[in-house]
């Protein structure tokens, strides 16, 4: 229950997103201005990638100026930036906070639906997928003018063949919401949350998709991290319920900054599994990253053997696991690009090449 | 037997779709894999075998695309994608590989729901070919066209639909009428389960190292009927959320926030951060979600450009900016626009085609 607050909160955010979407729109383009100064004087804008290494700077020497083709101009800019980010290991490679937030996975979006009378009827959970026996905090709330009663009940469907798969009711929380707690200890796999109201006499549902995920084992920690090469390796100790193909994925925190993403795939047996996770010198470095560290938004997926075959997720401690790395002065900001990356970014650059 | 005649015919129709259009295909040098959107008529009346999966598929891209490929990756749309959907467009990688169509590097092209199918096979391929002693596709990036790998709010309306008869969804239900052709039912949603924007943002997101291009419309379908629905700016289908590759599903006008889907050089509400390795390099105001395809000019196209790009490199595209004045503007230099030249009198899919081609 300690997570119902936050939903409201989250909720309410949601149904003013409107307004402050609004309101974000300021005009920073009052003056029509050459446009090196208008680009440069922007806020930064957001990229997939960070910004590129900073180039020598040479008095004498003119930037080049574009190419006269714009479209090809932008291939080029993409060969360009895929270069810069191929230089990352797969394994490792760097997040803004934003895209952190991205990777974190399992977020919901509250859903709403809009009513034909200006009205409203919006449904939040914390999470989109939630760990067999796990409880589903449903938060939902209905705006407009009309006659709405003062309960609302909710249920899960299963989206594969409709199957029924619990219930409960919905009673009013604080500022209008309703909320109610639902048992997902039912059959993984993905259900339809529906939200009933009735409004003026009459049913109105509100539909929304979670995900109820197997039990894949225990996540057991971090051992003795360690330096080899120009990573760091990060042992994980994860006891699985079944064999199979698996990836487990996380994001290493330094200094409370989110600075990498790092996943590897392997093949775990039933058994407790060592899985290393290793960060690269690129993403340490520039951040001169030492002391403590965290781990955060681990996460495991055992993957599809086979087409057809559902992925199954499940998810560490919010905290995270904090550990002390050894002494990295070592490891170096050197690219470190996987053949194929090298390959890839070389046939854009060369195709890049004739704009 | 009748399994085994079966196989047999099923790899032979395969094995004809992937080379009955490679004389005049590749891009720049590469051969072309087509990965469709969503089709609704799947959903009305579901194809009864891979035959009509690929008929369909044909039918698709044939206003530009489909005389420049190499194969087709052609699924279902009354399909999941770690369903059905999967398992059709994993017969069809499978014989891409056998025939070794992208040992020297493909070009992915997809189109809407194609982007998210496209990253689900993308994260999974290497794994499943390795393990029936297959090489992996290697794909050198995709062109991604009104990308809907972040889902649309319509997929949101649609499923709500499906268990609704209340007359307050009706403009709801008119707008998910058009989108899916048919009046939704809780079992016959297919592939539009899996673009709810929650459920796309939450399969097969990990950071991946092949680029994915964005090229983004904003013009309308259906009559503009769907508009109000989505989320930001759109193009009728997909929000510009999605087909930019933005981190959160939050409404956004723009892949940038200096430059709006039309060219002009103001501030946008644009994407907080985009997904790794997603580079959005061309908008168009003015095409529509099917129009990207190549069936629409007259639309002006956008390079994305911000201050990221543009990397301190003073960049005046003097003959891709200019002044516009409102009819009653008859003061001032007006407001300053960016464009592609010459770009009104194309449409996208030959704009970048042209491009690469070059």
């Amino acid at each position: 229950m300690s997570v119902r607050g936050p939903l409201i909160v989250l909720a309410l955010v949601a149904s003013a997103a409107s307004l402050g979407w609004a309101v974000a729109k300021e005009n920073r383009w009052s003056l029509p201005t050459p446009l090196k100064q208008a680009f440069q004087s922007e806020a930064a804008t957001p990229a997939s990638t960070p910004p590129p290494e900073p180039v020598p700077a040479n008095p004498l020497a003119e930037p080049a100026p574009p190419s006269d083709d714009a479209l090809g101009y932008m291939f080029m800019q993409v060969a360009d930036q895929y270069e810069h980010t191929s230089r990352y290991p797969s394994y490792s490679v760097p997040l803004s906070r934003d895209q952190a937030a991205a990777y974190a996975g399992n977020h919901f979006d509250p859903i709403t639906l809009p009513l034909s009378n200006g009205g409203e009827f919006t449904v939040s959970l914390e999470k989109f997928r939630f760990t067999r026996g796990q409880d589903i905090l449903v938060v939902a709330s209905l705006s407009g003018p009309m006659v709405v009663g003062h309960t609302m009940s909710a249920r899960l469907e299963s989206a594969t063949d409709g199957t029924g798969a619990g219930s409960t009711t919905l009673t009013s929380a604080e500022d209008g919401f309703l909320d109610g707690i639902m048992d997902s200890d039912v059959p993984p796999g993905e259900y339809r949350l529906i939200v009933e109201a009735s409004v003026d006499g009459k049913p109105l549902r509100h539909v929304s998709t979670l995900t109820i995920e197997p039990d894949l084992g225990d996540f057991e920690g971090i051992d003795s991290t360690h330096v080899s090469g120009n990573d760091l390796v990060i042992p994980f100790q994860f006891d699985a319920r079944e064999t199979g193909a698996y990836a487990l994925s996380g994001h290493l925190f330094a200094n409370g900054q989110p600075i990498a993403h790092l996943t590897i795939e392997q093949r775990l047996d039933n058994r407790s599994n060592t899985i290393e996770l290793k960060a690269h010198g690129s993403v340490l470095v520039p951040h001169a990253a030492e002391g403590t560290m965290t781990l955060k938004n681990v996460q495991i997926r055992r993957l599809p053997a086979r087409p057809g075959d559902r992925t199954d997720y499940a998810f560490g401690p919010e905290e995270g696991y904090q550990f002390s790395p050894p002494d990295l002065d070592s490891l170096e900001d050197t690219s470190a690009r996987d053949p194929l990356s090298e390959q890839r970014a070389a046939l854009l650059k060369s195709m890049a090449g004739k704009f | 037997m009748k399994t085994k005649t079966a196989i047999v015919a099923a790899a032979t129709l395969l094995s004809a779709s992937l080379l009955s259009t490679s004389a005049l295909a590749q891009l720049a040098g590469h051969n072309v894999i087509l990965v469709h959107g969503f089709q609704p008529d799947n959903l009305a009346l579901p194809p009864p075998d891979l035959e009509t999966v690929k008929n369909n598929g044909a039918d698709y891209w044939r206003t530009f695309w489909l005389a420049r490929s190499d194969a087709r990756i052609d699924w279902g749309s009354d399909g999941r994608v770690e369903g059905a959907i999967a398992q059709q467009a994993y017969q069809q990688i499978r014989s891409i590989s056998e025939q070794g169509l992208c040992n020297n590097f493909c070009f992915i092209v997809s189109h809407s729901t194609g982007d998210l199918v496209t990253r689900y096979i993308l994260e999974n391929q290497a794994r499943w070919l390795q393990s029936d002693g297959l090489p992996p596709l290697k794909i050198l990036a995709a062109l991604d066209f009104s990308g809907a790998g972040g889902g649309t709010e319509l997929a949101n309306l649609a499923v709500n639909v499906a268990y609704n008869d209340s007359w307050y969804l009706a403009p709801v239900k008119a707008a998910v009428r058009a989108f899916t052709g048919i009046d939704p039912k809780p079992d016959k949603l297919g592939v539009v389960s899996d673009l709810q924007t929650n459920a796309a943002r939450n399969l097969a997101v990990a950071p991946k190292d092949i680029p994915r291009v964005r090229l983004v419309a904003g013009g309308s379908s259906y009559g503009g009927i769907t508009k109000p629905f989505i989320a930001g700016t759109d193009d009728g289908v997909v929000p510009t959320h999605s087909a930019c590759g933005a981190t959160s599903a939050n409404g956004i006008d723009s892949c940038v926030s200096n430059l709006s889907l039309g060219g002009k050089v103001s501030g946008q509400n644009g994407p907080s951060a985009l997904y790794f390795n997603h580079y959005p390099v061309l908008m168009n105001a003015g095409a529509s979600h099917s129009g990207v395809l190549g069936s629409e000019t007259g639309n002006i196209s956008v390079p994305v450009v911000n201050n990221t790009t543009l990397n301190g490199l003073r960049v005046d595209f003097a003959s891709r900016t200019y002044n516009q004045r409102a009819w009653w503007q008859w003061w001032g230099a007006g407001s300053q626009y960016i464009e592609v030249p010459g770009s009104a009198s194309t449409d996208m899919s030959s704009l970048v085609y042209n491009t690469l081609n070059n």
